[in-house]
């Protein structure tokens, strides 16, 4: 099977979980309708970077060219970190250790956006071989 | 061009390499074997851990609460989940006067609302420093050289802000301290002097918020930890106090800790023979698999013999491929065990305590409980 159609669908699962998941499987803190904890904003902004990278992943099923490849891999190791910073150092979550967003989502999405990119390097790596191959 | 002899290691590689699809399942095979057995091992290390500081960490043979509140004051004790029950505080004094009492100390509990972003509901446990013999000997980061009146000891999962202060029912307080981690309830409350609770339990009435009308802080107390006289037997102590007067629920502290410790030796049994089972499984599939692979490579083992590999080097040759495929295999599993559970200890740790509460407590008491409301 080509490493572009493994690579992809992988992306596009751990984007899809990055978006949907602080909603749903592991959600940040219930609100009680009067105040919005910053966790909030942490579910609001992985929706548009958890998107980016299943686009990019279903996107890297479809590309051919390995320059194109390695680019996308790039752009979603970039995902990857700016996923993983969100809830530890650009937004953060609530202080309390024992509160859900702090115990389930922020683990969680440091485990998916530590996914990405190690994916992203080891296809970088792997499409780069490819390209080697070709020029030979 | 030089020509290396082929080594029993390149032609291992070689041979898992050229079959990546069986070689991807052996591995998620084992990799699964290692996740299980490394998640258990450290659940059941941990829980024990916990265990053992909880003993370490009451520090008082004998515990006195209202009739009716043991089962509150385990709840604080284990889980950090925040209640609050009274009695007068005249026991104290009734109490040094039992025969074996070495020496008492009252505590007086308090709970808060949620304050502000992030802060959950939070168990205040006031004490004197005088008699007390159960929290200050726990400090482990100390901010200010003697807790006045207006400061608080924070547990370990408490955090205050930069300038080390603590806001509640509207006012601010500094932090002086905070307590080692025990991996218990009692790092999730805050304490301080018997004055600063009088305070706090003014301001909270001034916010509104009622704990029970009638009564007075200053003449109140929560529970009463008891130290026993060497040489004196816990039972007998126990009969002395309930002689002495009425209304009281008197908790040997070693007997619940030795409870919950049954409840986890339980748990740990039931990790443990999952685990067992999953092995002999795996170890058993392992083994049909290598065999029938070893079976379908009759040709390929008899051209290596024909090209004069004896017999010993092409079972080490099977062997390098198994221990390969283990290696690989063991190593990702572990890892990735160690990733999640470390992740997510602290939700794993919060669970495993609120379901000895379902035991503990019983269901009527999950109603009121505010810590659980995220889960």
């Amino acid at each position: 099977m080509r490493k572009n159609y493994i690579f992809g669908a992988l992306f596009t699962i751990a984007g899809l979980l990055i978006a949907i998941g602080p909603k749903t499987i592991f959600a940040v803190c219930a609100s009680d309708g009067e105040m919005i904890m910053k966790c909030f904003y942490v579910a609001q902004t992985e929706i548009a970077i958890g998107a980016a990278i299943a686009i990019l992943g279903i996107v890297l099923i479809f590309l051919k060219n390995s320059a194109a490849q390695i680019t996308a891999s790039i752009a979603l190791a970039l995902n990857g970190i700016t996923a993983f910073l969100i809830p530890n150092v650009l937004i953060g979550v609530c202080k309390s250790e024992h509160m859900h967003c702090n115990a389930v989502t922020r683990p969680a999405l440091n485990i998916l956006g530590a996914l990405v990119i190690v994916l992203a390097a080891i296809g970088i790596v792997l499409f780069r071989e490819k390209d080697s191959k070709a020029n030979e | 061009m030089s020509n290396k002899p082929l080594t029993i290691w390149q032609l291992a590689v070689a041979n898992i390499k050229r079959k990546p699809l069986r070689t991807a399942g052996l591995i998620i095979i084992v990799a699964l074997v290692a996740f299980v057995l490394f998640a258990g091992g450290i659940l059941s290390v941990s829980l024990k851990n916990g265990l053992e500081s909880m003993k370490e960490r009451l520090g008082a043979d004998l515990l006195v609460v209202p009739v009716g509140y043991d089962e509150g004051v385990e709840g604080i004790i284990v889980k950090g989940e925040p209640a609050y029950f009274y009695f007068d505080k005249s026991v104290e004094t009734e109490l040094e006067k039992v025969e074996g009492v070495k020496s008492v100390s009252s505590q007086f509990y308090l709970t808060s609302l949620n304050q502000d972003c992030c802060s959950v509901p939070v168990q205040f446990i006031g004490f004197d420093p005088e008699t007390d013999f159960s929290i200050q000997p726990w400090i482990s980061e100390v901010y200010s050289k003697d807790i006045k009146d207006g400061e608080l000891i924070i547990g370990s999962d408490i955090t205050a802000d930069e300038n080390n202060r603590l806001k509640f029912f509207g006012e601010e307080y500094t932090v002086a301290a905070k307590l080692e981690e025990t991996g218990t309830g009692l790092d999730q409350a805050v304490y301080a002097n018997m004055n600063t609770l009088v305070h706090l339990f003014g301001a909270a009435k001034e916010k509104g918020l009622t704990f029970i009308d009638t009564i007075d802080p200053e003449s109140s107390v929560s529970s009463v930890l008891v130290r026993l006289e060497d040489g004196y037997d816990l039972d007998e102590v126990t009969h002395n106090i309930r002689a002495s007067s009425d209304g009281l629920q008197v908790i040997k502290t070693k007997s619940m800790v030795t409870g919950i410790a049954d409840d986890l030796d339980g748990l740990v049994s039931v990790i443990y023979v999952f685990a067992a089972l999953f092995l002999v499984v795996v170890l058993i599939m392992l083994v049909i698999v290598f065999s029938v692979t070893a079976n379908e490579r009759k040709k390929e083992f008899a051209t290596l013999r024909a090209l004069g590999a004896s017999g010993k080097k092409l079972a080490s040759l099977v062997i390098t491929e198994a221990l390969l495929i283990c290696g690989i295999g063991g190593s990702a599993g572990t890892i990735v065990s160690a990733v999640i559970v470390l992740s997510f200890s602290t939700y794993i740790g919060d669970r495993l305590s609120s379901d000895k509460d379902l035991r503990f407590i019983g269901e009527d008491r999950l109603d009121t409980c505010n810590t659980r409301r995220f889960f």
